[in-house]
Order: C-alpha cells, then structure tokens, then sequence
C-alpha cells in the first residue's frame, strides 16, 4: 500500500505542464463562464446570421437569399468575431499575471517556462475551438442548410472549420506572442487589431510587393467561403503561410518569455 | 565547519546589474544546512534580487550561485522541486479557495494518492490558521491572511529550504509571533533563508545573518559572532553631585574611549564607551564613587543587540562610500 505522497516524474522541458493545464482550464470549463461565453458568441455570430433569414421574410422580402450570400455573411462576420475574440480573451493572458506578480509566483515552482505558455496556448485555443467555433459552426450550419434549402455537404463544412481553426490560431498565437513582448495591454491590442484589418494595410504592402496580400491568414475566411460552396481550395499558400506565422510567433514567445526577468 | 557539503547556498561574485545600476555587486553567499539564516539590508540593499536570482526568477549578470550544489542558471527547476517560497507581497489566484491553491501547489510536486494530499492540506491550513476560511475565495482575504497563506505554500510541500521574503512584514504581533514559531519547527527538516526589517525577530530565532548595504555584503556571521564581535562597549550611569570631577577623572582613564553627559531630571546621565571591558568592569565604578560627594544612582552595562550592530554596519559602509 502506498503510505506517501508520489513526487512527479522529473521532466524538465514540460515540467508542470499538465498541473498548469489544469488551472487554464478550469478557468474556460466552469458554468458561469460557458453559458457568458455561449450566449456572446451566438449574439455575435449565429443571431447577425440568423437576421437576414429569419427578419427578412418578416420585413416582406418576397426573394429568398442567395445561398453564396449567406455564406458570404457567415465568413465574413465569423472570421472577424474569431479574431476579435481571440485578441480580447487573450490580451491579459500574459500581461496581466506579469503585472500581477502571478507570474513570477507560478514560476517560483518547478514549471518551464516553456509548459506555462503552451498551456496558454493549449487550453484557450481548446476553449475558443468549443465555445467558438464547434458550438457556433453547428448553430450555422443549421441556419445555412435552411438558406440553403437542404444540408450542406458535411465533409466541406467541416474543412472549412479546419480552416477557420487555423486562422484563430494565428490571433491566439500572434496575441500571446506580443504579451511576451509587451508589460501593458496597449501595444498588443493596437497591433493585434491593425493587423486584424490586415487587407487594408496589405493593400498598401501589396502595391510594393507584388501577391503580399496573398501570404495573409485572411485568405483563410475566403478559402473557407469557397469551399463550404462545394469549390476547390484557392490556394494552399495562405494555409502554408499562416501555420509559418504560427510556429513563429510561439517560438518568439517561447524565446522571449524565456528572457524575461521577473 | 561550512563544507561545501554542508552548505545549502553558495554564491560566488554573483552580480546584478539593472540597465547601469547595479542592484548587487559580487556577492559571496554561505548557508549553512538546517539553519535559520537572517538576510538583512535596508530598503533597496539587493535582498528581493538575491532571491530572484536564487529562484531562477532573474539571471545573474556575472558570477555563479549554487543551492544544494545546483547552479542557479541551467538548473533552476531540479532547485525549485526542493525548494518553499514566500514572495514580499504574496499574489494568489484571487478566485479560488486557499484549499485549491494548495491543492495546485502540491500538483507541481506530487501525484498523489489522493487522500494524502487532502490530508496534507488539512494538516498545513490548521498550522498556519486558515482552516475555518479554507474554503472561501482568496479575494476576501486580509493582508494578514494572506501572508500565511503565503506560508502554508512555501512549505505545504515539506521543502529542504524555506526561502522567505519579509514573511512577518504584514502581521499583527500575534501573527509575527505565529510565524517565528512555525520558522522554529521548520528548523528540525530545513534550512529557512530569510529576509527581513524587523531585527528583533532575527535575533529570537535565527542562527546565522548576512548584512546587505547597497548591493554589498557587508557582514556575514553566526548571530553570537556579530552580536560580540563590536569593538565599544557602553555604560549608562546616573549620578547625583559634582558630575564634572566625576567626568574628568573617567575620561582621564585610557581605556576610557568616551564620555558624554547630560542633564536629566537634575540629575547627571554619563554614557561612557569603553575599550577595555575588564578593566572597566574592575574599576569603573569604584572611580566614580571615589569622587567626593558624588552618588550612583544607576549603573548599568548597555547590551548591544542586532539593532545597534547592524546600523553600526550599515552607517559605517555609508561613512566610507
């Protein structure tokens, strides 16, 4: 019979990762915070959907939406309320435990801080992945087969989820990656957002360099677009490019939440 | 004798530098195993820094620091798996309870069983006092609640060294008197690395203490050590009558260092300082009473505590800068 408490397997690299795991995810898993959650993704994304379909016959529109319209509207909003939320939740992610001193105090155990900020990553992409995109993608998909007159074609939807994970994971990562680099929410939400309207700024970039836009994560909503509409993918570039941002803007975080001296 | 195997702490030049301050200059560092080690400095002296650096919080600039013959820089996580702390301002997750704090504190050490681990809580929460509030967010807490929360973490995982940063600083005497004695208990298993303002504390229970001045240390030295180790030793003496002849006659002595009188109550106050303890224990008092007409109505020998020892250090490294 075991009589004493079991000390951890020593492992350095993702030392306290699972305990750390743990905490984030409580903070995401308890009711209060799924129903705040649910109820503001669904007002942002599944109600402005739900209105041109549901109050437009109401209003006396006789012609029924256009299916690309609807989807047209679904990505569009989709893609920006997943960016926007992920840079909301995730502003004070970092910051606010660095100015805390929460921080230093978690670190004072023996956790890496490389486990501290992969459980960041892991547990609000799990929690905006749920809440976000799996519960409002059901609630749409609904509403888009009832645009549509008949159920989409399942496998493309989800495809286009994937994609729309993908782009999520851009704002998570890049988000995390500024409150590493920044003491004060400002700067992350001033550049998280320009780079959120990155079409008008590629735009400009685009003029000097020729296909810069098409290098951008926002490629992804429109690729997402095309093949909920039973289109072939685009282009694979942005899918490429944007796992590239990914993995750098975590390494970039890793590196320099590593060199920050509490 | 401070092996290197009986030595829990050892910094070698172990330097810190802000930008172009340096908040700690080459410092040399020795604790002992299973003592309770007294880090003193006034406000800005290095002593947050030095624990930093300890605990792999911060990097040093220059220099090496070892902890249970670790080195500080490329194993920090195998020190910190034996090691308690207590930070200056001790910050929590505000919404949970002290239970699942120290429940989440023992997951970065432990795996279980489970009614271990409870039990464990349970013993920790009614050493330190929180057994009635265990249950109840840490938002509603006072700073003195707080703190020994704090202290239910550091060692809630039966560390072999405690590392306390000003652990009574926010409590109430009884409070400051509770955490001497958990200190006290904590000795039998550990080694307890403290820092700390308050000098009556330091000298009631610690051992061995370290002086830090701007950065510097300026003393290091088992208690007893420090505390014999000055130089002057004082008398206080009353004395009614002609008090001048009775100060000329010991200031004439030449292990007479000082003298200073003053008038209280009508009566003469002589502080003297002498160099000499025998001789002064020998003959100051039959001097002063061989002096016509002059009574002694207080004699006393001024026992110099930590307070007196340490701003005698702290102003003579200010006198020399």
């Amino acid at each position: 019979m075991t009589t004493e408490l079991q000390p951890l397997p020593e492992k350095e690299m993702l030392s306290g990762f699972r305990n750390m795991l743990r905490i984030e995810n409580s903070r995401w898993w308890n009711m209060k915070n799924i129903l705040t959650q649910s109820i503001i993704w669904l007002a942002c994304v599944s109600f402005i959907l739900a209105m041109p379909v549901v109050i437009g016959p109401m209003m006396g529109e006789s012609e029924a939406m256009p299916i690309e319209e609807g989807v047209n509207i679904f990505t569009s909003v989709f893609s920006l309320v997943l960016a926007f939320g992920s840079v909301i939740l995730l502003q004070g992610s970092l910051v606010g435990e660095k100015q805390s001193g929460t921080a230093a105090w978690i670190l004072s155990n023996p956790i890496s801080r490389i486990s501290y900020i992969l459980s960041k990553l892991v547990s609000n992409t799990v929690g905006i992945m749920s809440v976000g995109i799996i519960l409002q993608g059901a609630v749409s998909y609904l509403i888009l087969s009832y645009v549509n007159g008949a159920a989409l074609p399942i496998a493309s939807y989800v495809t286009a989820m994937g994609l729309l994970t993908l782009y999520t994971l851009f704002y998570i990562s890049l988000t995390l990656m500024l409150g590493s680099v920044f003491n004060k929410r400002g700067p992350i939400l001033g550049i998280a957002m320009m780079i959120v309207f990155q079409d008008f700024l590629g735009g400009i970039i685009d003029n000097i360099i020729k296909g810069f836009t098409s290098i951008l994560p926002n490629r992804l909503y429109e690729a997402a677009e095309a093949v909920i509409l039973g289109n072939p993918l685009p282009s694979i570039v942005p899918v490429a490019t944007t796992v590239i941002f990914i993995v750098l803007f975590m390494g970039l975080a890793i590196w320099k939440f590593n060199k920050t001296e509490f | 004798m401070n092996t290197p195997e009986n030595l829990v702490i050892e910094t070698s030049g172990l330097t810190k530098t802000y930008k172009d301050v340096k908040a700690l200059s080459s410092l040399n560092l020795k604790v002992p195993k299973n003592s309770i080690f007294g880090f003193l400095g006034p406000n800005g002296a290095g002593k947050t820094t030095t624990i930093k650096l300890l605990l792999g919080l911060s990097n040093p600039t220059e220099g090496e620091g070892k902890v249970f013959g670790a080195d500080i820089k490329s194993e920090s996580i195998a020190i910190r798996r034996r090691i308690g702390y207590l930070a200056q301002t001790p910050v929590f997750y505000d919404h949970m309870t002290s239970r699942e704090t120290l429940r989440y504190k023992l997951g970065f050490f432990f795996s279980g069983p489970k009614d271990l681990i409870e039990e464990r809580i349970q013993e920790t929460l009614e050493l330190v006092g929180l057994d009635d509030k265990a249950d109840r967010p840490i938002e509603g807490f006072s700073g003195g609640e707080r703190q020994r929360l704090g202290i239910a973490l550091a060692q809630v995982t039966h560390p072999d060294l405690l590392i306390l940063d000003e652990p009574a600083a926010n409590l109430d005497p009884m409070g400051r008197h509770d955490v001497l004695e958990i200190m006290e208990k904590l000795r039998e298993h550990a080694t307890v690395f403290y820092s700390t303002h308050i000098l009556d504390d330091v000298q009631k229970v610690s051992d061995t203490v370290a002086i830090l001045n701007k950065g510097v240390l300026v003393a290091q030295a088992p208690i007893e050590e420090l505390l014999q180790g000055s130089s002057s030793i004082t008398y206080n003496v009353i004395v009614e009558g002609p008090s001048d002849e009775a100060h000329k006659l010991v200031s004439s002595q030449e292990w007479v260092t000082s003298v200073k009188a003053q008038e209280e109550n009508g009566d003469t106050k002589l502080l003297i300082t002498v160099a000499d303890e025998t001789k002064a224990k020998s003959e100051l008092l039959r001097l002063l009473m061989s002096v016509s007409g002059v009574l002694v109505t207080e004699f006393v020998r001024n026992k110099l505590d930590l307070e007196d020892v340490f701003m005698s250090i702290v102003e003579g490294a200010n006198d020399d800068d």
